[in-house]
């Protein structure tokens, strides 16, 4: 690490909520998983694994949800994703035919058939099924350095008033890491960086030193950082607090002002499953009528008339200079910052990992780009913020007020006239587990099983992903219906624990279809901890 | 949803979404018309939701569009809730410094009470606006009443300040008395701006200097002097207002 350079310190969120349904033979939302896995994850770990093969020097961070690590290990998902594969290679033999006589989009339908075949081989056999390995080994190679989030991804801020949920939350994270990667995170990600005042307090007492915040975040604190958001600040409990830089954010968030939007690039949303007659591609769409995104996409983004097909080349072109663009910007700001700076500036660039392959088919290439002319740059260097804490360790003391990266900055995505209904119910069902804690301090056996799934339930109940699919996805039912069944279930395991009853076939049951956190402790919503917080 | 896939669903289901899509319709309109209905609230629903959405959550809400066609097969009675918990309690959340959402519960016995005559009187929210966080009589520096019926739960209230701290009673009041049925928590509504300068100036001086560590440097702001909280507030909002 040279203090002689600017800093970019590049985010790869990936998350996504808990989806596991064993009790269906398949399940349209499990695709939110595996398209995930085929456009971002698989290829995102082959190219981190050949930049490290290739010397290429680099350092990104990696926030893994512990919902995603979970279905990452699930063998009932691994065995769904190879079927999913498999199903789309057959897609791609039938496309190869049906296009044989039109050159251009048959070299498509090979490219999207090679792409899945490989996909296939590779998770097969390179990672064996098992992308955490691989991501460990980036780590221990000093490639990335994996964080975590909250266990089930709660908005943080609407449980303020209820400590024992936040502990709950950030503790069972902490465990569900520890099991996955043998260590305690340094880093932790705020569920849509959803912060609020003393929310660091929870996180240090859990060891952990840092994370990120919306850049209002910090500064529309009472107290400013004379870095801005160019440095770290102290929250009041010690923990370090990292703001997102807004340029580079805006350069590949945004559709209009971003790099995405060119017109070269990929159409996502024009798609075979929504244009082929059914009779084709029925066997390849869910339930045979249910018309979904298959990956075989002929176009690029739409310039009003449609009909320009994608080419991939000009795309990958495109992408590079994209990159060169964005390496350009941001030495220009370094050189800017380090004129009025008198240390080295940390842009902070948190990304949904998403954005790379599923969001923007050629974001890998550009990621790819940037992490390579990063490592030759003279001016910018890729580091993480474990780096910069372990560098810096004098931060300016400023405690962030209530933020996130929603609309409009704060919590009007999560808590709105569509999904509001939900919080009087989590809000209570957590509640009770902390009665039922103080109840039942000491239970071993069945009744343990009976509390452990109960808590369970309850921190399914709070991902923030519900909320989020109510207010702005067309399709909320689905959302509707996982608040409603977690907290259904947990109140059933209290009514039947008020009237001392067990129903263990139940039970079993919903162990099977809920298995995350297996080795979670009912008495993690205890609020021993918590007093002391308070 | 599309409308291909409308066509292949029986009438009486499409009735069914088109109520639950809270579309007003004859009884004696004929499918394809029902159709042309839905798909309009449907496409309307879809533009108002990407409008509002800045770019993190659209990104977030593509993780999630895996398909054009919603499945409908969700029982809303699947997974009961209790429809209250029988307790008189009042909860306060902040959704941004503007708006705070609350929502409360009165016990079975309070409502009957209520609505039998035993308690008499109107009921109201009373808003605090307060210079600290306990709910002192010194501390409070103005209170608002909102009047609310015996079959509200919730609301959301207006909050007229910045920097201060807001609770809110549940109160039963007649002519001559009233009575607190429960008190909510305390919130503390954030300044929505960069606030006090001076901190910044103290450090820099020009006003090109703030914006640069305000990262807002390049979003049109090129030529700035002095003090200017305001422009790097719309400049941050932009943001989310995109």
């Amino acid at each position: 690490m040279s203090i002689n350079k600017g800093f970019l310190g590049f985010v790869l969120h990936s998350h996504l909520p808990y989806v596991h349904h064993p009790e269906k033979e398949k399940c349209l939302e499990e695709n939110w998983f595996f398209d995930a896995l085929a456009e971002t994850y698989i290829p995102l770990v082959g190219l981190l694994t050949k930049l490290f093969e290739e010397n290429v020097p680099y350092r990104l961070t990696v926030s893994l949800s512990p919902t995603m690590t979970t279905m990452l290990m699930d063998d009932l998902l691994q065995e769904r994703f190879v079927l999913y594969l498999e199903d789309k290679v057959a897609l791609g033999e039938k496309e190869i035919n049906r296009n044989r006589k039109n050159p251009d989009h048959l070299k498509l339908s090979k490219l999207y058939k090679e792409h899945y075949e490989k996909c296939l081989d590779d998770y097969e056999h390179a990672y064996k099924r098992n992308l955490i390995k691989v991501f460990k080994t980036l780590e221990k190679a000093g490639c990335i350095e994996i964080i975590t989030t909250a266990a089930t991804h709660a908005f943080m801020p609407l449980y303020q008033e209820l400590p024992h949920v936040v502990e709950a939350q950030i503790h069972t994270a902490v465990i569900s890491y520890g099991r996955v990667f043998g260590q305690a995170p340094r880093g932790m990600w705020i569920p849509e960086l959803g912060y609020f005042p003393g929310l660091g307090k929870f996180m240090k007492q859990h060891g952990i030193d840092y994370s990120f915040i919306a850049a209002h975040g910090q500064l529309f604190a009472c107290k400013k950082s004379k870095y801005g958001v160019y440095a770290p600040v102290e929250t009041s409990s010690g923990m370090l607090a990292f703001s997102r830089d807004i340029p580079s954010s805006r350069a590949v968030w945004s559709r209009k002002d971003g790099y995405p939007g060119d017109q070269v690039y990929r159409d996502s949303a024009q798609d075979i499953g929504y244009e082929q007659p059914f009779e084709y591609i029925g066997p390849h769409i869910y339930d045979e009528k249910i018309r979904i995104n298959t990956g075989y996409k002929y176009y690029r983004i739409d310039t009003g008339e449609k009909g320009h097909l994608y080419r991939p080349e000009k795309a990958r072109e495109k992408a590079i200079a994209h990159a060169e663009n964005f390496i350009y910007q941001r030495t220009k700001q370094v050189k800017k910052l380090s004129s009025i700076m008198d240390r080295p500036p940390m842009i902070i660039c948190p990304y949904d990992s998403e954005i790379f392959g599923k969001w923007w088919y050629e974001g890998i290439i550009w990621l790819e780009h940037v992490i390579r002319k990063a490592a030759v740059a003279d001016e910018l260097q890729m580091i993480s913020p474990a780096q910069y804490i372990d560098e810096f360790k004098e931060n300016e003391k400023v405690e962030p007020i209530f933020s996130s990266w929603g609309n409009k900055g704060y919590a009007s995505v999560w808590l709105s006239g569509a999904n509001d209904w939900i919080y009087r119910h989590i809000h209570k069902a957590s509640e009770r587990m902390e009665e039922l804690v103080n109840r039942f301090p000491d239970e071993s056996g069945l009744k343990k099983r009976v509390l452990d799934q109960a808590a369970r339930e309850v921190l399914l109940a709070q991902a923030s992903d519900w909320p989020f699919i109510m207010k702005t996805c067309l399709n909320a039912d689905y959302a509707k219906m996982r608040v409603k069944r977690h907290l259904h279930n947990f109140n059933k395991i209290y009514d039947n624990l008020c009237r001392n009853t067990v129903n263990t076939e139940w039970l079993t049951r919903i162990e099977k279809e809920n298995k995350i956190f297996p080795d979670l402790d009912y008495r993690i919503f205890g609020n021993n901890k918590v007093s002391e917080l308070k | 949803m599309t409308e291909e896939r409308l066509q292949l669903l029986p009438e009486d289901f499409l009735r069914e979404i088109a109520v639950k899509e809270g579309i007003s319709f004859n009884e004696t309109i004929d499918k394809q018309d029902l159709i042309d209905l839905i798909i309009e609230a449907i496409e309307d629903d879809r533009a108002e939701k990407v409008m509002i959405n800045n770019p993190a959550m659209q990104i977030k809400e593509r993780k999630f569009d895996i398909t054009l066609n919603e499945q409908f097969d969700f029982e809303e009675d699947q997974y009961p809730l209790p429809e209250h918990y029988n307790e008189t309690k009042i909860v306060m959340l902040l959704r941004d410094p503007a708006w705070a959402y609350t929502y409360w519960d009165i016990k079975d016995s309070e409502i009957s009470a209520l609505k039998f005559g035993a308690l008499s009187g109107e009921l109201f929210l009373r808003v605090y606006e307060m210079i600290s966080k306990e709910m002192t009589k010194s501390n409070i520096q103005d209170y608002t009443d909102i009047p609310v019926q015996i079959e509200d739960n919730s609301w959301y209230i207006n909050l007229p300040e910045t920097g201060i701290f807001y609770c809110t009673e549940l109160i039963l009041k007649s002519e001559t008395s009233e009575k607190v049925l429960c008190r909510s928590n305390t919130i503390k509504s954030p300044k929505w701006e960069v606030g006090d300068m001076d901190d910044f100036q103290e450090h820099k001086g020009t006003g090109n200097d703030l914006l640069l560590v305000a990262a807002v440097y390049d979003l049109s702001a090129s030529e700035v002097s002095g003090k200017i909280p305001q422009r790097i507030i719309s400049m941050i909002d932009s943001e989310f207002l995109e």
